[in-house]
């Protein structure tokens, strides 16, 4: 796939005793959008910590596998690096920090990169969000859990990221204030950012994305293009679920206009 | 009246000695969450070097050499010890300071001995005197050293990367790695401004009135645990705070013990931990320290 796409091969990552991810691989190509779907522990913020190398936070470490971005082997580094080769982590919850004010954790964000980017990156930001440039003296601990969000993604974004991992971004918002922050990330991706999406909002991970992948219980068992996926059976009962008639039905406009509605899968294992 | 100014201002320069080893307390508190109790001996060491080379050297390089190798001796410690302990227990690593702060005091109290050494400071026992009221020049040079160097910290804390970096670090280790920030690099740094911080604080516990460095310089340093406790062991405010009040309270009882008699000798002594008590009976998490809240 593309020159710097991020490659995930083969990866198994254990806590102790405890396998949870075995044997996964994915592609996040340059310039798309993959989505990773699962369920409470199947594994997918395990997967974006192996990424990030920050795995040593909680105890656990990757036995086998590996990770790169274009031809540079991520996985051994120290998390600086992987920030400064050019992959920052929005991590589930939002994490902002909450004592320091708005633009102090903006500043933070662009620790990382290299200082000679930091004005264009949050001239960027600002643009992106105009209401973290309003708020920019205020503790971020006062925000709504909406701004804490775009607080988080904008964050990330000061490092100027290749790759833009997403950890749950809809977690806790309301239903209109996910629809904005997937219209940021198909702007975000729109600029250039290639993004991996980890999600539970499958519905709308699914209409983002160009691919998708199911995790359960730490393996790959389905995974294709995201509107073939949205078709699914076993996705839409499972994922979309079945009283959720709207999603449904826009995840088949989707398709439709997507063309092809192919409702056969490219890949099923496990 | 004249008495209560005299003692009132011995008390905020005292203070802020204090308040600038119970800064760098605050500061490796926040950065790596361990109690370093080995910050005693970091002052003792900033101490030793400045008293054994200025006679050689002169005072300011010697002064220089002695915050220098203190925060040399800091690093030192993070590097060797702490680091090796990191994802440990943050008792565990309180505990392992223990263990190096009676390593490094007992080596220093050895080469000290029974000596008092002076630091060879220019202020000798010069004396002001403002109408009725005489202060020494070493209580001044305190205050005004302490005072520049902490609003010197306090804007790099505010304004630089470093004190970007440390504040994330702080908040939440994790989210700042994430960020690129490296948390070795951040913890290094806390200890050697830590230990410089204690070596200039080192000085000034040592100057006129006190006869120089001895074995029990150390102790002295201790009276910054209260200081830090009671303003909040995670706040720089609190340090600054909590060193001025003990300052001050000691430099009162000391200064009135003959009306105190009652209470018997060295009030002077007990009054810092008694005023830490009673703030803490009132507000167990210091005056400004972080409440600990959680949500189940």
């Amino acid at each position: 796939m593309g020159g710097s796409g991020l490659v995930v091969r083969d990866l198994s990552v254990g806590y102790g005793p405890v396998r949870a991810v075995r044997r996964v691989s994915l592609e996040v190509p340059e310039g798309a959008v993959v989505t990773v779907l699962g369920s409470n522990g199947a594994g997918k913020s395990t997967l974006l910590r192996a990424v990030s190398r920050t795995l040593s936070f909680h105890g656990g470490a990757i036995t086998e596998g590996s990770v790169s971005l274009g031809d540079r082997r991520l996985d051994g580094l120290a998390p600086d690096r992987v920030v400064a080769a050019g992959v920052s982590q929005v991590p589930e919850g939002r994490r902002v920090f909450a004592r320091m004010t708005v633009a102090d954790n903006l500043r933070a964000g662009a620790l990382g990169a290299a200082r000679s980017g930091r004005a264009a990156a949050l001239a960027r930001v600002h643009e992106l969000f105009p209401v973290l440039a309003e708020r920019s003296g205020q503790r971020a601990g006062l925000l709504s859990g909406g701004e804490q969000q775009m607080l988080a993604v904008a964050r990330a974004l000061m490092a100027a990221p290749k790759v833009l991992l997403l950890d749950e971004p809809s977690l806790g918002l309301a239903p209109l204030m996910a629809q904005r922050i997937a219209d940021t990330v198909r702007e975000i991706n729109a600029q250039g950012t290639s993004v991996l999406l980890v999600e539970q909002n499958a519905a709308l991970a699914l209409r983002l994305a160009t691919r998708a992948y199911v995790l359960e219980v730490g393996e790959v068992t389905l995974s294709g293009p995201a509107d073939e996926l949205a078709a699914s059976d076993e996705v839409r009962r499972r994922y979309l679920g079945v009283v959720d008639e709207d999603a449904v039905a826009e995840a088949d406009a989707d398709a439709e206009r997507a063309g092809g509605v192919r409702r056969t899968l490219t890949r099923w294992r496990g | 009246m004249s008495t209560f100014a005299e003692v009132l201002l011995n008390g905020v320069s005292l203070g802020s000695v204090y308040a600038l080893i119970a800064l760098g307390f605050v500061v490796v508190f926040r950065a790596t969450e361990v109690v370093n109790f080995a910050h005693a001996s970091l002052l003792l060491a900033g101490g030793y070097i400045t008293a054994t080379l200025h006679d050689d050297i002169g005072f300011w390089p010697a002064l220089l050499a002695g915050i220098a190798g203190a925060a040399l001796v800091g690093a030192a410690v993070e590097f060797l010890v702490i680091r090796r302990y990191r994802g440990n227990d943050h008792s565990v690593l309180a505990i392992v300071t223990i263990g190096v702060d009676i390593l490094l005091t007992t080596e220093l109290t050895r080469r000290i001995g029974t000596d008092v050494i002076p630091l060879g400071d220019p202020w000798g026992d010069a004396v002001l005197k403002i109408g009725p009221v005489s202060i020494a020049h070493t209580r001044i040079a305190a205050f005004v050293a302490a005072a520049l160097l902490i609003t010197a910290f306090l804007l790099a804390f505010r304004y630089t990367s470093w004190g970007v970096a440390m504040r994330a670090a702080a908040e939440s280790g994790e989210t700042a790695a994430l960020m690129g920030v490296r948390l070795g690099r951040v913890s290094l740094g806390a200890w050697a401004v830590a230990g410089g911080l204690a070596a200039v604080a080192a000085l000034f516990l040592t100057v006129f009135p006190t006869p120089g460095l001895e074995r029990a310089t150390s102790l002295a340093a201790l009276k910054a645990f209260p200081a830090a406790i009671l303003g909040g062991l995670d706040s720089t405010t609190g340090a600054l705070v909590g060193g001025l009040l003990v300052g001050i309270t000691e430099s009162l009882a000391t200064g009135y013990q003959s009306d105190l008699t009652f209470l018997g000798r060295g009030l002077g002594d007990l009054a810092p931990y008694l005023v830490m008590v009673a703030i803490l009976l009132i507000r167990p998490a210091g005056l400004f320290g972080t409440k600990e809240l959680a949500r189940v």
